[in-house]
């Protein structure tokens, strides 16, 4: 078999396959649901950040008519987490809530307003205590009856990290400029369309079934079983389609597992719908993160060492805060060669919703501090800021000091693209007061190289089955978010096979039918199921040909699959329909159907924590900033951004284009105006779209993007993903644009117009970094499959 | 999402009926007309009536009609109708600028300027949800004791936020009230 010369679907522009679906109001999302029977359910939540519950009496609500079942945290005793070593949520408070929101109990009525009704007939018994709220209060909370939970180590501590790759006092004594500085990035929260939703429904088979809004249902049907204490052979979870999860929707929650557990009471459907306020208590956002960054350099600006401590505000539980705390450190090496690196990091319990993975899980924090840091370098070295970084930038093929393998990078090219379409050298430090320009790059992960349970099982699987009519059905366990990874799925097999997308049905998300695949997170989705779909393909393609090459007297080795049919490649006009072929090839080999999968590169790594960095490919962004701050006011108005993003291969540019530009928006908002913020009582200060500000089309300006393709080893077709990193340039690329414009520094997320004022009357006070005790360093290098040495 | 409370609605059919309807059914009654206010306030628990009486479909509060004294606007005129208004945008740009700036086109086109000049006052303590105003500590506008804006305050500190009602003031517009008499 010839591999085709041409590619006719990837590359292409196409419509996304559930388009016009959603254009036309058709899509079915969870709250669609309506089940006969189906009765609607509310959470009671605690309005104390901090408490201890004594009691919960149910008895009132369930002498009211119509509902139907009230839960506590009695009923799901068992505790659950995404990270299997620090499970240490309840779907319902047993005896402790830790933020202001924390669901204490559950009630299933014949509607929702009385479902609502009835949480006013639930009484509750607290001890309210003292609320921890910031990182300070946190790491000064050491004694044992200040702690939010029992099972860390330290008091309000959930993970403390140190790790040291290469001669880190030999780089920082080598260098001829030590840069120190402090930076907070503020955290916020992913703001989906859809609300979270999820409807249960134990039958009467005994099987269970919950659809819902998730982005990883082979997690959550984990979770379940561990919670609701069934076989998991007897649970089915369906990922309804996602109306937007940025990574809001990746743990298992509360609302999930209590309509499973209503409806195993009820044996009825049960259906959650929470409110808009609930989802900023569910929440899972960012991290606020404070962050101590210095880096040492020669007096031509090359890195000899740097060296970073976090500290992560993690709120009430764990969540994925253990890879959180490892992401705050991971890829600072991924852009510019770093000889010698250490990190510290921290990450603490507060009584606030817990934070999580959002876009970028972790990375924007320390890449806006990084990128900053490096416009300082340039300014203090008189170097322009992009020629600082070209001269010292990461290769492909190469290794990083802390281990990392780098395969294709387009990093220079995205540099230099990014600056000729800005005209860069034409506006740095040229434009007049108030307005100024400014530039960043940033590198990020392609699917995480490591599951989040150990196994060795594939990451993605993907079945794929041939009918007689030539039409295909492919079976995957993955979660089309709106990113359009159904349509991925769609695109590579209508390339294997040659034939028209349309032909194409795709089954995902559904635990039942399909293979498991991981879930949407970590950027993994391209290249994962992609390239299980083209092995599955690949098996299926040996069949057919087979029978082509009989039915046709071609030596398969020139048969090519091209325009609906399977023919010579010399000679194109003897080939037989896509259909017919599939019928001799079932008539000879019996019915077809074949699995692929995709296990990621081994980690190159051997550490405690190693886990998190590794992935099959790295993607490099840059992004270039131009703006307006108007010295009065401090009003930031952003004229326009320029975009840069390495994605491998577009599989589809309409999609990455889209992506890219989303992730602009995002970064926008992070970088103005989002704030998850907290009263002092520890309640959510703005838990709704109307006081949460973040940016509409009005305040999105013109974006430009340009795809850099680096063709990747690892991806399929060469595709990398597109995702997240476009998130990273843009943050910091807004605070050395606006240092370009008035002259100041703003080491700190969102940007607001209060913030530029202060900074201008030389009130801006630098950020302040809580004093800690780090645990002794491990010490790796590169090519050293353990580490090296631990002091105790 | 935040469910509507049951309520009953009484749809009179001239302004006569309406104010009849509302004397008879007493404080537990409030008048409603876009809804764009009194529909979110009663999902957060804000407002509880138990009967909402429709101003909508009212002949005599519709219609923009030059008179001798200058200009007579009907209290269930939408937004969207008195922006847009030749006379209104030439004669008292203000009056258009400020009926045109309220929210987003949707609620312009359902909210009235009677009911924007009748507007709640709005607070961050106040507009938000019964939970959340449980977990805050109620107001003295709803259910509470102290303003929470300035808890030495002998009244509440929430602020009128009509904004067409500054701009009425400002032009001397007289506003005609009526009552079940008539």
């Amino acid at each position: 078999m010839t591999r085709k010369k041409t590619l006719s679907v990837i590359g292409k522009p196409l419509r996304k396959v559930d388009a016009m679906a959603k254009c036309a109001g058709e899509t079915v999302y969870a709250d669609d649901l309506n089940l006969p029977r189906m009765i609607y359910a509310k959470l009671l939540r605690s309005p104390h950040p901090h408490a201890r519950v004594l009691g919960v009496n149910a008895a009132r609500a369930l002498t009211l008519d119509g509902v139907c079942a009230v839960i506590t945290g009695q009923d799901l005793p068992e505790k659950f987490g995404i990270m299997p070593s620090t499970e240490d949520e309840e779907a319902l408070a047993v005896d402790k809530v830790r933020y202001a929101g924390d669901p204490v109990a559950a009630v299933a009525a014949i509607s929702e307003s009385l479902a609502e009704q009835a949480l006013g007939y639930i009484d509750v018994e607290y001890e309210v205590l003292k609320p921890i709220l910031s990182i300070e209060e946190a790491l000064a909370s050491t004694e044992e009856s200040q702690r939010i939970h029992t099972w860390n180590r330290r008091a309000n501590v959930q993970k403390a990290v140190s790790l040291e790759f290469g001669d880190i006092e030999g780089g920082f004594a080598r260098s001829d400029h030590i840069f120190e500085g402090t930076f907070f990035y503020q955290g916020n929260t992913h703001l989906p369309m859809e609300q979270y939703c999820a409807v249960g429904f134990y039958g009467p088979d005994d099987k269970l079934t919950l659809w819902s809004s998730t982005q990883t249902p082979h997690y959550l049907h984990r979770a379940l079983a561990k919670v609701l204490k069934l076989p998991a052979s007897r649970i089915r979870v369906i990922a309804t389609p996602v109306g937007g999860g940025f990574g809001g929707k990746s743990d298992p929650f509360s609302h999930e597992i209590c309509a499973a557990k209503l409806s195993m009471i009820t044996r009825r459907p049960v259906k959650f719908t929470l409110s808009r306020e609930e989802c900023f208590y569910v929440h899972r956002g960012r991290h606020p993160v404070k962050m101590w960054a210095k880096t040492g350099v020669k007096s031509d600006g090359t890195i000899q060492a740097m060296q970073y401590k976090t500290f992560l505000d993690g709120g009430g539980y764990s969540s994925y805060g253990l890879a959180s705390v490892y992401y705050t450190g991971a890829l600072q090496t991924v852009t510019y060669k770093v000889p010698a690196y250490k990190f510290e990091g921290v990450r603490v319990f507060t009584n606030k919703p817990p934070c999580g993975p959002k876009r970028g899980h972790g990375t924007p924090q320390p890449r806006f501090a990084e990128e900053i840091q490096m416009d300082e370098i340039a300014e203090k070295l008189g170097i322009d800021p992009l020629d600082l970084r070209l001269k010292q930038l990461v290769e492909a093929n190469s290794v990083t000091i802390n281990g990392l393998q780098i395969s294709s990078c387009g990093l220079r090219e995205c540099i230099e693209k990014v600056a000729e379409r800005a005209e860069w050298k034409k506006k740095f430090r040229k434009l007049p007061f108030g307005h100024g320009i400014g530039f960043a790059a940033s590198a990020y992960i392609t699917g995480a190289g490591l599951p989040i349970y150990r196994n060795d099982m594939p990451h993605s699987g993907v079945q794929i089955k041939l009918d007689r009519s030539g039409g295909v059905t492919v079976f995957c366990g993955s979660t089309d978010i709106g990113q359009g990874s159904d349509s991925i799925l769609v695109y590579a097999i209508a390339e294997e096979f040659g034939i028209d997308p349309v032909d194409i049905r795709v089954v995902t998300a559904d635990t039942d039918l399909t293979p498991v695949d991981l879930g949407s997170y970590s950027s993994r989705v391209t290249i994962m199921t992609g390239n299980a779909a083209i092995q599955a393909c690949g098996k299926l393609k040996l069949m057919l040909l087979e029978a082509a090459s009989e039915a046709l007297e071609v030596p398969a080795d020139d048969l090519e699959f091209a325009e609906g049919q399977v023919r010579s490649a010399s000679l194109p006009q003897r080939g037989i329909g896509f259909a017919e072929c599939v019928v001799k090839a079932e008539g000879k080999h019996g019915t077809l159907g074949a699995t692929g999968s995709y296990w990621p590169p081994k980690n190159p790594r051997e550490f405690k924590g190693s886990g998190v960095g590794p992935t099959p490919a790295y993607t490099f962004s840059t992004a270039i900033v131009e703006l307006h701050c108007d010295g009065e006011t401090g009003e930031i108005k952003i004229d326009k951004v320029w975009i840069a993003h390495d994605c491998g291969r577009a599989f589809n540019p309409l999609l990455v284009e889209g992506q890219t530009e989303g992730s602009v928006y995002m970064a926008l908002g992070e970088a103005l105006m989002e704030e998850q913020i907290f009263r002092k009582n520890g309640l959510h200060k703005i838990p709704s779209i109307l006081e949460y500000k973040s940016p509409t089309t009005l305040e999105t300006p013109e974006i430009e993007t340009i795809l850099v393709e680096t063709i990747d080893p690892e991806g399929p077709y060469g595709a990398k993903e597109a995702g997240q990193g476009p998130l990273l340039p843009v943050v910091p690329a807004v605070s050395n644009a606006v240092y370009d414009a008035i002259g100041v520094r703003i080491h700190e997320v969102p940007i607001t117009p209060d913030k530029i004022l202060r900074a201008l009357e030389g009130r801006l006070k630098a950020v302040s970094i809580p004093k800690f005790d780090f645990p002794a360093p491990l010490k790796w290098q590169p090519g050293q499959g353990v580490q090296v040495e631990q002091k105790s | 999402m935040l469910r509507l409370p049951e309520f009953n609605y009484v749809r009179p059919r001239s302004l006569r009926e309406a104010t009849k309807a509302l004397a008879a059914l007493g404080p537990e009654a409030m008048a409603v007309a876009g809804g764009t206010d009194v529909y979110p306030k009663m999902k957060r628990g804000q407002f509880t009536p138990r009967h909402l009486v429709s101003l909508r479909g009212l002949r005599e509060l519709k219609g923009i009609r030059q008179t001798k004294d200058g200009l007579w606007i009907g209290a269930g005129e939408s937004l969207t109708a008195v922006s847009r208004h030749r006379v209104i945008a030439k004669r008292l740009p203000a009056l258009a600028h400020a009926a045109g700036s309220v929210s987003t086109p949707q609620l312009r086109n359902m909210g009235t300027i009677g009911g924007n000049v009748l507007v709640d006052t709005r607070c961050n303590y106040y507009d938000q949800t019964f939970f959340w105003r449980q977990a805050v500590g109620f107001c003295m506008k709803k259910d509470g004791q102290i303003c929470l804006v300035a808890p030495g305050s002998e009244k509440c500190l929430a602020i009128a936020s009509s904004d067409t009602a500054p701009v009425l003031v400002s032009l001397g517009a007289v506003a005609v009230l009526v009552n079940k008499q008539g």
